[in-house]
């Protein structure tokens, strides 16, 4: 009896220690977007530093937002966009950036340093940017397409997929109507309602972890996606052509980040370290084939990649980054977006 | 001779026969109902193009993938632990709580016994959202001292044997309605302690529906998801999670040949007990 209950001892001890040990120093908390981070890259982290990256995903940079501030998880690593990472600098919820730990951000091209979400570099490094473009299957669509007008006509109705996001969808009626992407007022509100409850009813699906799928699989010929899921389209078939539209497109730079308190800092800084090495950031761009903005890192892509159209945009395409908005505009266009989807 | 034919075949009254054809063709509709989504979900899962609808050739690439791939076996392993956690504390509450409630009386006896039930009936966004909401308002007063509680594995054990322990505690219940009240009265006379007559003779009787019940917990844990979503953490992906989240991105592929090996595993698991059950009868 003694035994047994020493035996029973042991094991809740063992389980105790995997339920609740997270070594501070030996495991990462990393929270990033879905089809983002290639698992090799992270084994490669792993087997170098014998730190264990643990991967949890979202779909949207709000998701994020929500998970993060609730507090009831502690990340050590995010990974948002440029006008969620305006936004966090200016509640003060990210660490400064050691720079000494840095060694490898030289790498990144001048272009994508010192953006105005984040001026002087302090917070962030950045992992991928992209832009949101209009990807055509031209084996069904004969028509030329040029901007987002001529994606959401009545002929195309089932035929589109767009991004599941809502502050995506409202940037595109803004540009459409030259309003510019980051104009929320309320007269502007007004403007977009019947472009976007016009344009709602033509699209097929919503889908912001892998438009792609739908466009491959044949179920729809049109979609407005990001530029990598637009880019792997192009890779697998050249049929589909990717097009930035003439109205203005949103690109985003989607960047690394350690949020307030977070219990594994140097484990972060080492990641972020690890990840702007060419050859790593080369795996990255590999698999997720977004703009690089690891200057080294593009000297080692293929010409194939370097000349895929939809990571590296050609000619001088109208873009715009989003900023930051306070959190009641962006309720207020979440709803409009949400209302006018479900048809209210 | 005559006579033996007519009894095994007793003659059946008019319109019968029809009736036997119609309830034999609507077994065999409930048959295909059940069985047939599982047939397109093998044959694609050696579907070459990863997406799923479309056919791109025959592979198995998708199962070798599954080999190599280390993040869905510790996907795996996070749900059969966490499962296992969970039926073990549900069994023990679930058994515990039945035979309080059917042993002793105190105020409030018939109150706490329907109360135990709400997390079986509440819908799971709700309880998931509840929650998460718990273990942040715990997190934003602790956390900086302890991270027990952070949404992991912890969390997830704790939610599911929330709403875990009441199946067990229905099982119990109803086979101790039928208990005999000598059988614990007849222990302690024969000089058994009221603990040994708990265990050497209630838990006996009560075996069946502890398994049962601890099976039921086992497997509602290891399928849940909607709760799961809500309370786990970075740590703690489990399977189901895994699983939608492939779908979700488009390995729509991979996924299918993950639960082709499952389906395998279940067939083979119930051939199993079915011959070992018949080789003792």
């Amino acid at each position: 009896m003694k035994k047994l209950l020493s035996i029973l001892g042991v094991a809740a001890a063992m389980v105790i220690g995997n339920i609740t040990a997270r070594a501070a120093d030996k495991e990462i908390n990393l929270f990033a977007w879905s089809e983002y981070v290639p698992q090799e890259v992270i084994d490669g982290f792993t087997k170098e530093t014998g730190v264990k990256v643990n991967y949890e995903t979202y779909a949207s940079n709000e998701e994020m937002l929500a998970k993060l501030k609730s507090g009831a998880v502690k990340y050590d690593l995010i990974q948002p966009s440029e006008y969620t990472i305006e936004q966090l600098v200016k509640e003060g919820a990210l660490e400064e950036l050691d720079q000494s730990k840095l060694s490898n951000a030289k790498n990144i091209l001048p272009e994508f340093q010192k953006m105005p979400h984040d001026p002087e570099q302090k917070y962030t490094v950045p992992w991928m940017a992209g832009t949101v473009g209009i990807v055509v299957n031209t084996d069904k669509v004969k028509d030329e397409i040029t901007g987002y007008k001529d994606v959401f006509q009545e002929k195309y109705k089932g035929r589109i997929v767009a991004l599941n996001d809502n502050r995506e969808i409202a940037s595109w009626a803004l540009n459409t109507l030259g309003i510019g992407c980051n104009d929320f007022s309320d007269e502007n509100l007004e403007k977009i309602k019947p472009l976007i409850s016009e344009w709602m009813p033509l699209v097929k699906a919503f889908d912001s972890d892998s438009p792609k799928t739908a466009l491959q699989n044949g179920d729809v010929d049109l979609g407005i996606v990001w530029s990598g899921e637009a880019a792997l389209c192009y890779k697998a078939d050249k049929k589909f052509k990717f097009i930035l539209p003439k109205e203005g497109a949103h690109m985003f730079i989607d960047s690394l980040a350690i949020p307030k308190g977070a219990p594994n800092k140097e484990g972060a800084m080492a990641f972020m370290n690890y990840i702007l090495r060419p050859e790593v950031s080369k795996l990255i761009s590999e698999k997720f084939p977004y703009t690089n903005p690891n200057g080294e890192a593009r000297k080692l892509l293929a010409k194939e990649d370097m000349e895929n159209p939809a990571s590296f945009p050609q000619g001088q395409p109208k873009l715009d980054t989003f900023r930051a908005v306070e959190d009641d505009v962006i309720t207020k266009v979440d709803k409009l977006v949400s209302d006018l989807r479900s048809g209210v | 001779m005559l006579v033996a034919h007519i009894a095994v075949k007793p003659l059946l009254p008019q319109g019968m026969k029809r009736i036997n054809w119609l309830l034999g063709g609507w077994s065999g509709v409930v048959f295909l109902f059940l069985y047939l989504p599982m047939i397109p979900l093998v044959v694609y899962s050696f579907n070459a193009s990863r997406g799923g609808v479309k056919w791109g050739g025959f592979t198995f690439g998708w199962y070798t993938a599954l080999i190599s791939d280390h993040t869905l076996r510790s996907a795996m392993s996070n749900s059969v632990f966490i499962a296992i956690i969970v039926t073990i504390l549900s069994t023990l509450l679930g058994t515990l709580g039945a035979w309080m409630l059917y042993r002793y009386t105190f105020p409030f006896t018939r109150a706490i016994g329907t109360m135990v039930f709400l997390p079986m009936v509440i819908p799971e966004v709700i309880m998931g959202l509840s929650l998460r909401l718990f273990f942040s308002g715990i997190n934003q007063n602790v956390g900086d001292h302890v991270d027990w509680f952070a949404l992991g594995k912890l969390s997830v054990i704790i939610a599911h044997t929330t709403f875990c322990f009441p199946f067990v505690m229905v099982a119990v219940q109803a086979r101790l309605a039928g208990l005999d009240p000598a059988l614990e009265e007849a222990a302690l006379d024969l000089g058994a302690t009221p603990s040994q007559a708990f265990y050497k003779v209630i838990v006996p009787y009560l075996m069946p529906a502890i398994v049962s019940g601890a099976l039921m917990s086992f497997t509602l844990s290891m399928d849940e998801y909607i709760v799961t979503k809500f309370t786990s953490g970075p740590q703690s992906e489990t399977f189901p999670i895994k699983v939608y989240g492939l779908v979700k991105t488009g390995n729509v592929a991979s996924a299918n040949a993950i639960s082709t090996v499952l389906i395998v595993l279940t067939i083979g698991l119930v051939v199993v007990s079915e011959t070992l059950r018949r080789k003792r009868v």
